[in-house]
């Protein structure tokens, strides 16, 4: 799917996703969704946002997410979680009438493509996995994995030359270097959150 | 009751009065069985189609990657010429080692050869393995309609690449089930990602093996290549009609489906003489003396190579209402009700796990104080429970620190085991939970 280029209509986003046109633009105001690509009376949507708008509607109808809890999940999300979490609704039930290859076919290529995760909530993973094996008895009984060991390996720098790289929009990135607590860890991803919903708040003025 | 050949399916109330004033909790065991057939009455068996997803990680080099190979290369010795093997591995990216070589003798040898060039690579694209694995199955299902279509996936880890949410895995493991392609996984060692494992397993009608130490992977791989090649019936489902007024709940972790007034519950396969129960948790609401709530259980399947569903018999159950004293003077069914409280001490077991895992030990321990007061009056009276209490008093007084994976994975494993009734394929024994907290 390609994700910028602009072929929408509010009500043609509607048809696709089962939410009505309000609601479309509460999403909008409420930084869910970022505005149309094309401004003024005939405001036009890219595939970027369908498939964030079924992002939203898996999230909320299987999860019972709250759109607060949601906008936090999209942001911790990297674009191809985003648009395997969207083909779980276009995927739908329909398996009477397509073959399980035509099913793996019907998935977009980047689904499970070999990209990488978010690098926000992979190293916020890294960070805190470390965090609770300092914390756990388990290592304190001086426990040894291959795994644990992987996590070491990914951290042999120490934290003060460590740097964490937090996604706002694809386009936009912030790197720290030095982080050295979970406090300081929650201000940054706090920082970050704001920024995010500046950038994307700012595209609706 | 059953048919020829096809699955028996038993449902019973561990008590049939309920109070008219409402709120008496009743528990539904519906068990599903397959037959015994003798050797001479088999139906020919369908040919296996199976991928083999391994892992190739940096944390699977030595004894895990060496055992793995070993399994492979066992799979491959066990292959029917008629049946067919693909074997994948991932890591960053993914690698198509074999696909679809018969058990004919001269492929024998190359796929062993291949096997024996599998090297751990970095990360960990696990989705992406396991979605090439079903492709290379897909492909052979186009060509040859009726064979047995299953994906073992083997893993140590967390997926860190690709589609790493739980969520997504089971909605694609349970297309693809709908589909023919179910999956089994095998977590390795300690630090697997049981959510992820379990969600691929469940939702892909199959199971998820833990293999704590390197030399399991082979026992259970080939105990899971036996499994498959017995089985008979996949895709089984329960689907439990009842009035909307009733609360309910699954007790038996099976993913379900459920609205207003019914539930869907997705077994798996079976094999000859094995069974699955599914035990559900019925709040009632109130009633006149003498009515009675009406319950209507049917079972479907399909058999295993074949893609119609068969559609067992509809079985009917109610409970009736009734005054107090009838209701507190009734007995209940001793064997069945020692069988729910097995139930449901796993699902509460699992769920501690969850809570621990998460560092959510207030949380931990409110819910235990709730389940406890509850589980411990219904078991009052009912032989072979003191253990089942003991265990949840044992992780109360200990459910203010964080235990160990290991330990988490021994309490959420064998508690697995318990609630689908599935064989543990592990040859080594394991003893209670409770000494490892």
């Amino acid at each position: 799917m390609d994700t910028d280029r602009a072929s929408y209509s509010l009500e043609d986003l509607s048809a696709k996703t089962g939410f009505e046109v309000r609601v479309i633009r509460s999403f909008i105001e409420q930084g869910l969704l970022r505005g149309p690509s094309s401004l003024g009376r005939y405001a036009r949507y890219s595939d970027w946002h369908l498939v964030r708008l079924l992002a939203i509607k898996a999230l909320k109808d299987r999860r019972g997410l709250t759109y607060s809890e949601i906008r936090q999940t999209l942001l911790c999300m990297g674009e191809t979680e985003i648009l395997a979490l969207a083909e779980t609704v276009t995927t739908g039930t329909d398996s009477k009438r397509s073959s399980a290859l035509d099913y793996i076919r019907s998935l977009n290529p980047q689904t499970f493509e070999t990209q990488k995760i978010d690098e926000v909530s992979h190293q916020a993973d890294l960070f805190f996995q470390s965090q609770d094996q300092k914390a756990s008895p388990e290592s304190e009984q001086g426990v040894s994995s291959g795994k644990q060991a992987a996590y070491q390996s990914e951290r042999q720098l120490p934290a003060s030359e460590t740097w964490h790289r937090f996604q706002i929009t694809p386009d936009v990135e912030l790197s720290v270097r030095g982080i050295q607590s979970e406090k300081q860890m929650a201000r940054m991803k706090n920082i970050a959150n704001r920024l995010r919903e500046f950038l994307i708040g700012g595209q609706n003025e | 009751m059953s048919d020829d050949y096809g699955i028996s399916i038993i449902a019973e109330f561990d008590r049939e009065l309920i109070w008219e004033r409402g709120r008496s909790v009743r528990y539904l065991e519906v068990d599903v069985a397959a037959p015994f057939v003798k050797e001479s009455e088999k139906r020919e068996k369908q040919p296996l189609n199976v991928a083999l997803v391994i892992d190739a990680s940096g944390s699977m080099s030595g004894p895990p990657l060496d055992c793995a190979q070993k399994a492979a290369a066992g799979v491959v010795n066990a292959l029917t010429p008629d049946s067919k093997l693909s074997l994948i591995s991932f890591s960053t990216d993914v690698i198509t080692h074999l696909e679809g070589v018969s058990g004919d003798p001269s492929q024998q040898k190359r796929a062993l050869a291949a096997i024996d060039e599998l090297r751990p690579r970095d990360h960990t694209n696990l989705g992406a393995g396991w979605m090439k694995g079903a492709e290379c199955l897909a492909q052979i299902m186009d060509k040859h309609p009726g064979m047995h279509n299953h994906v073992i996936l083997l893993s140590d880890g967390r997926a860190n690449y690709g589609v790493i949410d739980p969520q997504i895995l089971g909605h694609h493991a349970e297309q693809l089930r709908t589909r023919g392609i179910a999956t089994s996984t095998v977590g390795i060692g300690d630090h697997y990602s049981s959510e992820q494992l379990q969600a691929l397993a469940d939702h892909g009608g199959g199971m998820l093996h833990d293999a704590q130490y390197p030399h399991e992977i082979i026992e259970v791989v080939l105990g899971e290549l036996h499994t498959l090649q017995e089985t008979m019936f996949e895709d089984i489902s329960v689907n439990l009609s009842f009035p909307g007024s009733i609360k309910i709940e699954n007790l038996s972790d099976f993913p379900t489906a459920m609205n207003s007034s019914s539930v869907i519950t997705h077994l798996g396969m079976l094999a000859p003489q094995r069974n699955r129960p599914v035990t559900f948790r019925l709040t009632t609401p109130e009633g006149r003396s003498g009515d009675a709530l009406n319950f209507e259980i049917n079972c479907s399947w399909k058999r295993i190579g074949e893609t119609e569903r068969v559609q067992g018999k509809n079985l009917r159950r109610s409970l009736k209402f009734v005054n107090e004293e009838r209701n507190l003077k009734q007995t209940r069914k001793e064997a069945l009700s020692l069988r729910v409280a097995k139930c449901w001490q796993s699902q509460i077991v699992r769920r501690c796990v969850q809570l621990n895992r998460k560092s959510e030990l207030n949380e931990l321990a409110r819910y235990l104080d709730y389940e406890l007061r509850y589980f411990t009056r219904y078991c009052h009276g009912l032989n072979g429970t003191a253990g089942l209490v003991f265990e949840l008093q044992g992780m109360r007084e200990r459910a203010n620190r964080r235990w160990g994976e290991r330990s988490l994975k021994d309490m959420d494993h064998s508690s697995y085991m318990t609630q689908q009734s599935h064989q543990d394929l592990r040859t080594i024994e394991r003893g209670s939970w409770l000494d490892s907290l």
